[in-house]
């Protein structure tokens, strides 16, 4: 290992950590879009089953989202287990993404 | 291009292929991230080493295109090709420094590795959606034990193999 080494090292180290300060903590509203398309939006509290054709199943239950089942060969999907604000899993064969968004405060505006 | 140099980026082509095929029955390192060691990584980096930056690009166009044919799904081309140029790039520009003694095969193979992951991950950004940068962070650090270690494989390999072998 030579002193270049360590410089890219602490800069990889520096670029990630920067990300990470960017990425939303928290959210109360499931929302799941296929290749940038939003195809289903609900509340976490709601259970439910989304059906998505020819790519699979997410499930909404107890408060948490997953992927149920998918028709990728690799199931990376299923693996990543409950999806949050902070880690939303992806499917990336399918294109699908089940995200975690900011909690929308306001139910109702009075004036 | 003599045949004698063309079979032999021709077998790296092969042997990074295999890698590859070989590392898709290996689970991933971290549970649900989608992060593999990119073992194929080692012979564009021996394809850097011993022969030109030129060779090495032909190598990595070749397994980027052919190694999701193989093992995956065809959509995997889009993710792989533009992250193996974008880490061919980073590791070439690299490689002055290398000639220098300023950086070891470790250092430009963490390099790679981070570009070839940014890249990937600025793919499914586009194509899939915002919410992919999540993964940023995570796969960004880990690319650096497996850079390291697909590094030192290369280094390894490139003190083994006689020098009468290159370019």
């Amino acid at each position: 290992m030579k002193k270049g080494d360590i410089l890219i090292i602490a800069l990889v180290l520096l670029l990630s950590f920067g990300i990470f300060l960017f990425i939303p903590k928290g959210g109360d509203t499931v929302v799941i879009t296929q290749n940038g398309k939003e195809i289903y939006r609900g509340k976490l509290t709601e259970d439910n089953d989304i059906i998505v054709p020819d790519a699979g199943v997410i499930r909404i239950k107890n408060g948490k989202a997953f992927m149920l089942e998918a028709d990728c060969p690799d199931k990376t999907c299923i693996n990543m287990g409950v999806a949050t604000a902070a880690k939303p899993v992806v499917c990336m064969p399918n294109g699908i993404i089940i995200s975690v968004e900011g909690k929308t405060d306001i139910d109702a505006v009075v004036y | 291009m003599s045949t004698q140099k063309l079979s032999r980026l021709a077998l790296l082509c092969a042997l990074a292929l295999i890698a590859h095929y070989i590392e898709s029955f290996i689970p991933p390192l971290a549970a649900g991230v989608p992060v593999k060691a990119g073992l194929s990584n080692i012979f564009t980096l021996i394809a850097l080493l011993r022969f030109t930056k030129r060779d090495a690009f032909l190598v990595t166009i070749l397994r980027c295109v052919i190694g999701p044919l193989l093992g995956g799904a065809p959509t995997g081309i889009m993710y792989s090709l533009t992250g193996g140029l974008f880490s061919w790039a980073v590791m070439g520009a690299l490689m002055p420094l290398w000639q220098k003694e300023k950086v070891s095969p470790a250092g430009m193979s963490v390099a790679g590795s981070f570009a070839f992951n940014a890249a990937q991950l600025s793919v499914g950004v586009l194509v899939i959606g915002a919410p992919v940068i999540a993964y940023f962070p995570i796969v960004s650090v880990l690319s650096i034990p497996t850079g390291i270690f697909v590094g030192f494989c290369a280094m390894f390999a490139d003190k083994r193999i006689p020098k009468k072998n290159s370019a």
